[in-house]
C-alpha cells in the first residue's frame, strides 16, 4: 500500500487553490490529485481516457466531490462509482456549497460517506477541509486494496 | 156418452202399452170425469172424438191387436170377443172357441167367489180392479194369473161391457217361490246389491240380510238374524208399517212401498225407503217379506230443505199485501175451501178459519150469483187464468170492491189473489173532489203545479207557484198573462213558442226559462206540461204541468261552463304546449302554443305523427316516451325537437294519460331552449376555465420550477464567489501581512465582512424561497407548547435576560407545523430581539375573537417598536426598520411569517409605538 491519495473534484480554481491552502494549513502533505470535471474524475477512477494505463487498484484514501461540475455532475458521478464493484467502497465525502434538502438526500441515498457544506467564510472553510483531511487520512480506516476488489 | 167410451179405448191403449201400474195411476187421477154429475165437462179430449159408428169397429181393432191377452164380455162375463193372445194364454188354438164361454170358466173354484165379487163390485161402481187368481187352462192345468177388468160402455150408451186382460203370472210366481227357498243366482244378487235386503217371516222376525245392511246399518249379520224387524224401527213409524204390512196382506197387494227410520248400530236413525214384497206360500198365505231398503237420509235432508223452502214460501204469502184463497175441486165437482193466507183476514174483514173444508157456496153464499165458482172450475180444469177488477162478495161481512186473479195451482186446485179495490178508488174519487187535498200532496213536493183553461186564459196555480217566486200563496193572479208578465223578456218567446209547438204537435214541452221573484231577482224555473183536454175539433182546451225551480242546477252549470271556459282561455292562451296523441303517436288535439312554438299555421298539426316534431336524433325517444306514460301513467323527458323550418328547439315534455282506455297521452310542453342555451354558455364557460386553471397551473408549475432552478443555482453558484472574496483576502493578510499597513488591513476586513453578510442574505433568501415551495402537511398543533419550547430555547441562549413572557395555555390551531413553528421563531424572536435594549422585558402570546367571530392569535412585546409610518415595509423581503448597528438581521423574517400566514390562508398586521413595543396579530384559515 502506496501514501493515502486524495482525489479532489472541483472545477472551480478558485476553490481549488483554497481547498488546497486549507489542507497545506493543516500540514497534510499526502500527494493530491485534482481533476476539474465529472468526466475527468470517472476517467481517473477506471483508468480510461487521459488516465489510460493507471492502476486502477490504487484507489484515493479520499475522493472530495463537487455537485456542481461540468460534463458530468457530482451526484452521478457517485452513482456510478457506487455501481461499479471496484470502487463501490471508496470512501466518498460530498464538498460543496449547497445546502438544498434534495441535494443532501440525494447523496445520502447513493451512499456519500459524508456530506459537508463548504462555509463561506475562510477561516471556517479551512477548519472544514483540514479536519476532513485529518479524519480521513488518519483517523478514519479505509477499506483495503482486497476488500475493493474482492 | 160417445165419447166415454172414446176415452175408455184410449185409456184402455195406454194401459195395454204401459202396463197396469200406469194405467191405475191415469184412473185414480180421471176417474171424476166419468161421473154423469159433470155437465159443464169439457175436457181436453174432445181433440180425439172419433165417428160416432165407428166405435166397435175401434174397439175391435184394439182387441185384436193388443199384445195383451184381452177379452171384451158382457156384464155376466160372458166373452163376446178376444184375441189370440187371449186365447193362447188359456191353451186355446182359435180365439173363436171361446166366444160365448164365461171369463168365471176359466178361473180355479176356490177364486171363483172372489171373482165374481170382484166383477159386481167393479159393476156397481165403476171402478177398475186387478186381482190374482188361479187360472184354469184348456187342459185343465193351473197357473196364476192377474186379471184386470174394467166397465165401459158402447157407443149409444145402452151396452155395457167388461174389457178383461189376463196374464199368467206364474213366472213371477215360481220367482218369488225360489226366492223364498234363497236360489243361488238371487243370492249373488242380494249379496252384491248395494240396497240392503231384509227377508222376515211372516211374524217379522229377520231371517235373512245382505251384506249391504252391515254396510248402511252398521249391523253385523249375526246381530240381527232372528231379531224382529220391528225391533230397530222408529217406534214413531212401527204402528203405521204394521198396519200397512197388515192390510197388504189382507188385501193380497204383492208390493208395498214404506218409509221409516231405522236405527244404526251407532245409534242414531236412518231414513230408510223399503219396496216390500210380500211372501205368499201355497194358497196365498203370507208368508213373511222381502224388503229391498235405500238409505234416504240424503234425501229427507233435501225434503226437509224444500218444506222449509215452502213454510218459508208461506209465511212470505201469508204477510203479502194480497189475500189468498185456495180451492180444491173434488170429484164430485165440488170447489171446497182449503186454505187462505193471513192477510185475506185483513182485507175480507172476516175470519176464514171456520170456512175451510166448506164448499165455495157455502162459505161465500154472496158469491153463488157471481160468475166466480164457474170460472174458478174453469181454472182448475183448463188452466186458463181468470181475472176481475170487480169482484164483491155482496155479504154483510164482506162489503168491499176486490180485483181478483186466479191461477191453476195444481190438476185439482185453483188460488185466487184479492186486493181491495174499493180503497184505491175511494181515494181518487177523494182526490178529484178535494182540491185541498190535492194541494196537500201538491204542497209536499217542492215542484209548482199549474192548470191552464187556454180558450179563457184563466189558470189554477198550486201555494208552490207563488212561493217558489218569494210570493204569499194566492197572491199571483192564476191568469196566463200573469206567467208571461213574470218570465224574463229574454226567455218568452222561446218559452211560447215550445208551449205553442207542444199545443200544436204535441210535442215536448220542458222549456227552462227565467221568472222575476218578487224581490226582483230571477228564479230558473224548469216547466213541463202536457195537454189534458181537447175539443171536438182537436183544439186544446187545457194544459197542465209543473214548474221545479233549477237556479241552484243553472247556476252551478253556468259556474262550471264559466270554469271551462276559463280552462279554455288557459290552455288557448298559455305559452306552454298541450298536445293530445293518440294511441298511435299521432296528433290529435293542440292548443295554439304547440303550432306557434312549432312554427305551424293554426291546426296544420293535427294527424301528424308525433315523432316528426323531433329531431331524427330524438325520434325513437318518442316511442319510449308513449310507452312509459301509458305504462306508468306519467313520464318526463327532456327532448330536441325541431320546428317546421327544421331550426332545433329544446323542450321539456311532461306527459300524463288521458284516457287509459283508448290510450290517449296528454303532453304539456315547455320550450326551454333559453335555459338550455345558457346551460351550454356555462358549460363553454367552464370548459374554458378549466382550460385556464390549466394553463396557469401549467404555468405556476413551470415558474416553480424555475424557481427552484434559481434557488439550486444560488445555493450553488452565488457563494463560491463570496468564499473567493473572503478566501483570498484572508490569504493576502496572512500571506501579506508586513506589506500591508492598518489601513489595508482595515479594507481586507471589510470585504471579508461583506462576504459574510452576502452570506447570510442568500441563506434567508433561501429560505424564504423554502417556504413557499414546501408542500403542507395541515394538523392539530398545540402552539402554546410550541412557543414555550421555543421561548426555552431563547432563554438558554441568553440566560442573563429579564424577560416575562405569558403564553396562553392550549391554544391549539390546525395548521403546517413546521411552518407555524417558522412563524412563531421569528415573532417570538423578534420580541426576544428587539425587547434586548430593557433591562426588564415582557413577550404574551394569545387570541381574541374579532369581530366576526374569528380567532386572532398575537405575539406582543413591550420592546422598542416602530414608527407606524412605515409599517407598510415591514412585511417586504429584506426590509428593515432597524438598523443593523441597532438590531442585527437581514429583514427576511417578517417576509417568511407574511408568506407562511398566507400560505394558511391568514392574514397579518402589526401594531406598534416606539419605545413601548409591538404586536403582530395574525390569522388562520385552515
Amino acid at each position: 500500500m502506496g501514501i493515502p491519495i486524495i482525489l479532489i473534484v472541483e472545477d472551480d480554481p478558485d476553490d481549488e487553490a483554497l481547498t488546497l491552502r486549507a489542507l497545506k494549513k493543516y500540514n497534510i502533505v499526502n500527494p493530491i490529485i485534482v481533476v476539474h470535471d465529472g468526466q475527468e474524475a470517472l476517467d481517473y477512477m477506471f483508468g480510461v481516457g487521459q488516465y489510460e494505463g493507471r492502476d486502477v487498484s490504487d484507489h484515493p484514501t479520499l475522493v472530495l466531490l463537487d455537485l456542481k461540475l461540468p460534463k458530468i455532475d457530482g451526484l452521478e458521478v457517485l452513482k456510478r462509482l457506487r455501481a461499479e464493484a471496484q470502487t463501490r467502497l471508496q470512501p466518498v465525502v460530498i464538498l460543496t456549497s449547497s445546502r438544498e434538502e434534495c441535494d443532501i438526500v440525494q447523496g445520502y441515498s447513493l451512499g456519500v460517506n459524508s456530506y459537508v457544506v463548504k462555509p463561506v467564510d475562510f477561516d471556517q472553510f479551512t477548519q472544514a477541509v483540514g479536519l476532513l483531511g485529518m479524519y480521513w487520512l488518519l483517523i478514519n480506516e479505509p477499506p483495503t486494496k482486497g476488500m475493493i476488489n474482492s | 156418452m160417445h165419447e166415454d167410451v172414446i176415452l175408455w179405448v184410449f185409456l184402455l191403449l195406454i194401459a195395454s202399452a204401459a202396463g197396469i201400474g200406469v194405467f191405475l195411476a191415469i184412473r185414480q187421477r180421471h176417474l171424476k170425469k166419468a161421473g154423469d154429475s159433470m155437465p159443464d165437462r169439457k175436457g181436453g179430449f174432445e181433440l180425439s172424438e172419433p165417428k160416432s159408428q165407428q166405435n166397435v169397429t175401434f174397439i175391435k181393432t184394439l182387441v185384436e191387436t193388443s199384445l195383451e191377452c184381452m177379452a171384451v164380455t158382457d156384464l155376466d162375463g160372458k166373452i163376446i170377443q178376444c184375441n189370440q193372445q187371449y186365447a193362447g194364454v188359456l191353451g186355446y188354438d182359435q180365439s173363436e172357441e171361446l166366444i160365448g164361454r164365461f171369463v168365471f170358466d176359466f178361473i180355479a173354484q176356490e177364486d171363483l167367489e172372489r171373482a165374481r165379487k170382484d166383477t159386481l163390485l167393479i159393476s156397481n161402481e165403476g171402478t177398475i180392479h186387478t186381482d190374482e187368481y188361479i187360472a184354469i187352462k184348456k187342459d185343465g192345468s193351473r197357473f196364476n194369473g192377474e186379471m184386470s177388468v174394467s166397465r165401459i160402455f158402447s157407443s149409444e150408451g145402452q151396452q155395457e161391457l167388461f174389457v178383461v186382460i189376463t196374464r199368467d203370472i206364474t213366472d213371477r210366481k215360481i220367482a218369488e217361490k225360489v226366492l223364498r227357498e234363497g236360489d243361488v243366482r238371487l243370492h249373488f244378487l242380494t249379496e252384491n246389491t248395494t240396497d240392503a235386503i231384509f227377508q222376515v217371516d211372516e211374524n217379522l222376525n229377520i231371517i235373512f240380510v245382505n251384506p249391504s245392511v252391515e254396510r248402511i246399518f252398521g249391523y253385523p249379520p249375526e246381530m240381527v238374524i232372528g231379531k224382529r224387524i220391528t225391533d230397530s224401527i222408529n217406534p214413531a213409524d212401527i204402528e203405521n208399517i204394521l198396519v200397512t204390512i197388515q192390510n197388504a196382506a189382507a188385501t193380497r197387494l204383492s208390493t208395498i212401498r214404506l218409509e221409516y227410520q231405522y236405527r244404526h248400530f251407532s245409534g242414531h236413525y236412518i231414513w230408510v225407503e223399503s219396496i216390500a214384497r210380500l211372501l205368499r206360500g201355497d194358497e196365498n198365505k203370507f208368508d213373511g217379506l222381502f224388503f229391498t231398503s235405500k238409505d234416504l237420509t240424503k234425501k229427507k235432508l233435501l225434503e226437509t230443505e224444500l218444506d222449509g223452502s215452502r213454510k218459508r214460501l208461506g209465511e212470505i204469502i201469508d204477510l203479502a199485501p194480497f189475500g189468498v184463497h185456495i180451492f180444491m175441486l173434488e170429484q164430485d165437482d165440488r170447489l171446497v175451501f182449503t186454505g187462505y193466507n193471513r192477510s185475506a183476514d185483513q182485507i175480507l174483514r172476516i175470519e176464514h178459519q171456520p170456512l175451510v173444508g166448506q164448499t165455495i157456496e157455502d162459505a161465500f153464499p154472496g158469491l153463488i150469483r157471481t160468475e166466480i165458482p164457474a170460472a174458478y172450475r174453469r181454472v182448475v180444469l183448463t188452466g186458463e187464468y181468470f181475472h176481475s177488477q170487480k169482484l164483491t162478495f155482496g155479504t154483510e161481512q164482506i162489503t168491499g170492491v176486490y180485483e181478483v186473479h186466479a191461477f191453476q195451482t195444481s190438476e185439482i186446485s185453483v188460488t185466487a189473489f184479492l186486493q181491495d179495490a174499493s180503497e184505491t178508488k175511494k181515494a181518487q174519487e177523494g182526490l178529484r173532489l178535494s182540491e185541498q187535498r190535492l194541494n196537500l200532496v201538491l204542497d209536499a213536493t217542492s215542484d209548482a203545479v199549474w192548470d191552464w183553461h187556454i180558450p179563457s186564459g184563466n189558470a189554477y196555480f198550486s201555494p208552490r207557484y207563488s212561493t217558489m217566486l218569494g210570493y204569499d200563496p194566492g197572491e199571483l193572479s192564476p191568469q196566463y198573462d200573469t206567467w208571461r208578465s213574470l218570465v224574463n223578456p229574454a226567455d218568452i218567446e222561446k218559452a211560447e213558442y215550445q208551449i205553442q209547438q207542444h199545443l200544436d204537435n204535441e210535442t215536448d214541452y220542458s222549456p227552462e226559462f227565467r221568472m222575476k221573484e218578487k224581490s226582483g231577482g230571477d228564479r230558473w224555473i224548469l216547466a213541463r206540461g202536457k195537454v189534458v183536454e181537447r175539443d171536438g175539433d182537436g183544439k186544446p182546451i187545457r194544459m197542465v204541468g209543473t214548474h221545479t225551480d233549477v237556479t241552484e242546477r243553472v247556476k252551478s252549470e253556468m259556474a262550471l261552463r264559466e270554469s271551462e271556459q276559463r280552462y279554455r282561455k288557459i290552455f288557448e292562451s298559455t305559452t306552454d304546449g298541450f298536445i293530445l296523441f293518440g294511441s298511435q303517436g299521432q296528433i290529435i288535439e293542440i292548443n295554439p302554443a304547440v303550432s306557434k312554438l312549432f312554427g305551424y299555421d293554426g291546426q296544420e298539426l293535427i294527424g301528424m305523427k308525433g315523432k316528426d316534431l323531433f329531431t331524427q336524433e330524438y325520434e325513437k325517444y318518442f316511442n319510449l316516451f308513449l310507452e312509459e306514460v301509458v305504462k306508468k301513467g306519467s313520464f318526463h323527458i327532456d327532448s330536441v325537437n325541431q320546428r317546421k323550418d327544421h331550426t332545433v328547439i329544446y323542450l321539456e315534455i311532461d306527459g300524463f294519460i288521458f284516457d287509459s282506455g283508448s290510450k290517449i297521452c296528454l303532453a304539456v310542453v315547455h320550450n326551454i331552449s333559453e335555459r338550455k342555451q345558457v346551460e351550454e354558455e356555462i358549460r363553454q364557460l367552464n370548459i374554458s376555465l378549466e382550460r385556464r386553471v390549466h394553463e396557469r397551473t401549467a404555468q405556476l408549475e413551470e415558474a416553480n420550477k424555475e424557481m427552484e432552478a434559481f434557488s439550486y443555482s444560488v445555493s450553488h453558484d452565488l457563494r463560491s464567489p463570496l468564499r473567493s472574496m473572503d478566501g483570498f483576502s484572508k490569504a493576502l493578510m496572512e500571506d501579506y501581512s508586513d506589506r500591508l499597513d492598518d489601513t489595508a488591513r482595515e479594507y481586507l476586513t471589510r470585504i471579508r465582512s461583506g462576504s459574510h453578510r452576502m452570506s447570510q442574505l442568500i441563506d434567508d433568501l433561501l429560505k424564504l424561497s423554502r417556504v413557499t415551495r414546501t408542500e403542507m402537511n395541515i394538523s392539530l398543533v398545540n402552539v402554546s407548547n410550541m412557543a414555550n419550547e421555543i421561548i426555552g430555547e431563547l432563554r438558554a441562549s441568553q440566560p442573563e435576560r429579564e424577560v416575562i413572557t405569558r403564553i396562553t395555555p392550549d391554544l391549539i390551531i390546525a395548521a403546517d407545523s413546521s411552518l407555524i413553528r417558522i412563524v412563531l421563531v421569528n415573532l417570538l424572536g423578534n420580541s426576544w430581539k428587539f425587547t434586548s435594549k430593557h433591562p426588564v422585558a415582557s413577550i404574551e402570546l394569545g387570541a381574541n375573537m374579532d369581530g366576526e367571530g374569528k380567532q386572532v392569535y398575537f405575539v406582543s412585546d413591550d420592546g422598542a417598536g416602530f414608527n407606524m409610518d412605515y409599517s407598510g415595509k415591514l412585511f417586504g423581503a429584506f426590509q428593515r426598520l432597524h438598523s443593523n448597528s441597532e438590531f442585527e438581521g437581514t429583514g427576511i423574517g417578517l417576509a417568511i411569517v407574511h408568506s407562511i400566514i398566507r400560505r394558511h390562508g391568514g392574514k397579518i398586521w402589526a401594531e406598534s409605538q416606539i419605545e413601548m413595543g409591538t404586536t403582530i396579530f395574525f390569522t388562520l384559515s385552515m
